[in-house]
């Protein structure tokens, strides 16, 4: 089969959140240039919002809360180790976001007086917008995509970034229905690939049943790491309470503002506030372990109209089989408490911190290259970070695609990566690509999932170091086992950094997601550090401190321990 | 190859037990799943692929045999995009055994 070669200006990998407005955006910077925007779905349902999304977890609206507060607020969820000045774009530029979206026809909720409903969730500010309509969000964009004039490539799937020189001149990768190789040269390339979303096993041993799009399987990730790019906090792990066995959100930011909340077996308030942060994953945790556990979403006490109006939002978008679940188990809001548990750990920036490096600019460290979204390393970003950091990489990007010449094609590079990663096609009967991911995301369990300990993830890291040797055993029967197959690689490029970045991190941070069992305390001394990674010049992973850049918005040390006042003191026997 | 002796193993080592062969491509036993994603036959629409082109994760396909959707491979994520966007109420998705 023959090589397809396609030319664009400015390359966008992933057509989820991000990825459409990046694209949208840099049309609109440069309506000569050409944008292409690869997707390995179908940008009509494809990535985190593929069915809807309930609100906007993160608005900062005037009249509701300032940028700096908001910049305050995420330092302070984060243990200090942000990046200011990349928050605080994103604080600066969302609100705009949020009126362009509505200009394209998503809907947000108003009080009846015309304002912005913003609702609290978070410890201190109010940044939670409902979003009730918010279920055709995607294919609002997928509209505005075609109005701007963006080619979209459906079903091709990237596997590594083109490299000339040090800079990124495209991507390389295969159509994941022909299987044909695909090389497409650019003059500037933003990755938003989403979360590594299958990186552990969830309990039922589903595969699949992940909280994240299992599409989501940390290709950014990879590929940007095989670029040369700095990786940062891939070692503070998105891990969620969420509904027990459906593995998706109760949902505590859509029912929390109507009155529900977090209770354990009791049926008692254990922690103060439910916005997701790894101190409050780690008193969900150690209330679940305790003899108080399991724990449970509570709104049987909510008048039933209110209930319904909860069931109507949680239905229909998101995640719209919840119904169907809690129905097949013969329960209801109504009437019972929702069950919880705690999810497999994944890599995430939209609700934790790990992702690629970027600067308040979307710039990673590779020239050329731009990160948004989930897999880029503002923290809890959540949709709308999404959306904002898209709308300021597309920006960027045209800038720095219309200062550069074309790059150059290194046939060195495509030609080992078509026998790279289509490697698996000529062993057909091979290890099938599930068996191998099964193997290994249960390894990732038993070994990375927090709490952590050193010897532990030595085991760990051992194990996918073999795995890398086996995966050249696993073979494909076809195109899609195919895509599978580059999945499972990267998903052991991302186990490995996340055992790497664990083990060096000697300190214990953000609660649950970096818990030491070895190094149980918080260590600022040596440890108010960022931990990054990348790979050397001699082809190996390494790991290193990056200094905390200085505070644009100075908080004083009280003020950044107020995260960890999250529990509510038991009551009196 | 030695011959079996009673008692031993056809193996010099216990590494030469562990290597033999485990590199053989070997794909043989083929286990059968229950799988979310239900056609109803009578309504799909021959000649239509929207659930196809909707799935994120590529699990359906165009059986070519009845030209009907049907669910391919065992990846479904119970999202409901092929539920949702079938012109013609054909498709349920049933939440997988495992989870339900």
């Amino acid at each position: 089969m023959d090589d397809i070669l396609i030319e664009t200006d400015v390359l966008v990998i992933g057509g989820g959140t991000a990825g459409t407005v990046a694209a949208i955006k840099a049309r609109e910077a440069w309506p000569d240039g050409r944008v292409l925007l690869l997707e390995k779905a179908n940008v009509k349902r494809s990535g985190a919002i593929a069915l809807g999304m309930d609100g906007v977890n993160n608005a900062v609206i005037p009249g509701h809360a300032t940028p700096e507060e908001y910049v305050k607020e995420i330092t302070m969820a984060n243990d200090g180790i942000v990046n200011q000045a990349a928050v605080l774009a994103y604080a600066r530029e969302s609100f705009g976001m949020i009126r362009e979206l509505e200009s394209w026809g998503v809907k947000f909720q108003k009080t009846a007086s015309g304002d912005y409903d913003v609702k609290k969730v978070h410890h201190k500010g109010s940044y939670v917008l409902p979003m009730p309509e918010g279920y055709d969000i995607k294919k609002i964009l997928t509209r505005v995509i075609r109005q701007r004039g963006v080619r979209v490539e459906n079903r091709v799937m990237a596997t590594r970034i083109l490299l000339d020189g040090g800079r990124a001149a495209g991507a390389l990768g295969f159509n994941v229905r022909t299987g044909a190789f695909v090389v497409i040269r650019a003059r500037a390339v933003i990755l938003a690939c989403g979360a590594c979303g299958r990186l552990g096993l969830p309990a039922s041993g589903y595969l699949m049943g992940t909280y994240e799009n299992p599409a989501n399987a940390g290709d950014g990730y990879a590929m940007a790491y095989h670029a040369g790019a700095e990786l940062t906090n891939i070692e503070c792990f998105q891990v969620n309470p969420l509904l027990k066995d459906y593995n998706g959100p109760a949902c505590a930011y859509v029912s929390g503002p109507y009155g529900g909340y977090t209770v354990n077996a009791r049926g008692h308030r254990f922690m103060l506030s439910d916005y997701w942060s790894g101190q409050m994953m780690w008193e969900f945790y150690r209330e679940l372990n305790s003899a108080n556990g399991p724990v449970f979403l509570k709104m049987d006490h909510l008048a039933p109209e209110t209930i319904g109006e909860i069931e109507q939002i949680l239905h229909t978008t998101e995640r719209p089989s919840r119904g169907r679940f809690h129905a097949g188990r013969g329960k209801s809001y109504q009437t019972d408490l929702v069950e919880m548990s705690v999810s497999e750990i994944g890599l995430c920036s939209g609700h934790s911190a790990s992702g690629v490096w970027v600067n308040e600019r979307g710039e990673t460290t590779v020239p050329g290259l731009y990160a948004a979204g989930d897999m880029a390393s503002v923290p809890h970003g959540y949709m709308l970070g999404a959306f904002t950091y898209g709308k300021i990489c597309g920006r960027n990007a045209v800038a720095y695609a219309q200062s550069v010449g074309a790059a150059a094609i290194d046939d060195g590079q495509v030609k080992a990566e078509r026998l790279r990663v289509l490697g698996p096609l000529s062993r057909a009967d091979g290890i099938p690509p599930h068996q191998f991911e099964y193997k290994l995301r249960r390894q990732v369990n038993d070994y990375l999932q927090p709490p952590k300990s050193g010897h532990r993830l030595e085991r760990g890291l051992e194990y996918f170091l073999r795995a890398r040797e086996e995966l050249a055993q696993v073979g494909a029967a076809d195109p899609h086992e195919l895509m599978r197959a580059a999945e499972v690689d990267f998903i052991r490029d991302c186990a490995e950094m996340a055992a790497r970045a664990s083990l060096f991190r000697t300190e214990s941070r953000w609660g649950l997601y970096h818990h030491r069992l070895d190094y149980p305390e918080m260590d600022d001394q040596n440890w108010f550090v960022h931990v990054n990674l990348k790979k050397n010049a001699a082809g190996e992973m390494e790991v290193f401190k990056r200094p905390v850049e200085p505070y644009v918005v100075p908080l004083d040390a009280e003020e950044l321990r107020t995260y960890h006042r999250l529990r509510i003191a038991p009551l009196a026997a | 190859m030695k011959p079996i002796l009673a008692g031993r193993l056809k193996f010099a080592s216990e590494t030469e037990a562990a290597m033999t062969a485990r590199a053989v491509p070997n794909r043989r036993a083929t286990r059968v799943f229950d799988v979310p994603v239900v056609v109803d036959e009578e309504r799909c629409i021959t000649g239509c692929h929207i659930c196809v082109e909707s799935c994120p994760v590529d699990c359906l396909a165009i059986d070519p045999a009845s030209g009907k959707s049907h669910m391919k491979y065992d990846d479904c994520w119970y999202c409901l995009a092929c539920e949702v966007d079938c012109p013609t109420n054909a498709i349920t998705v049933k939440i997988p055994f495992l989870i339900r």
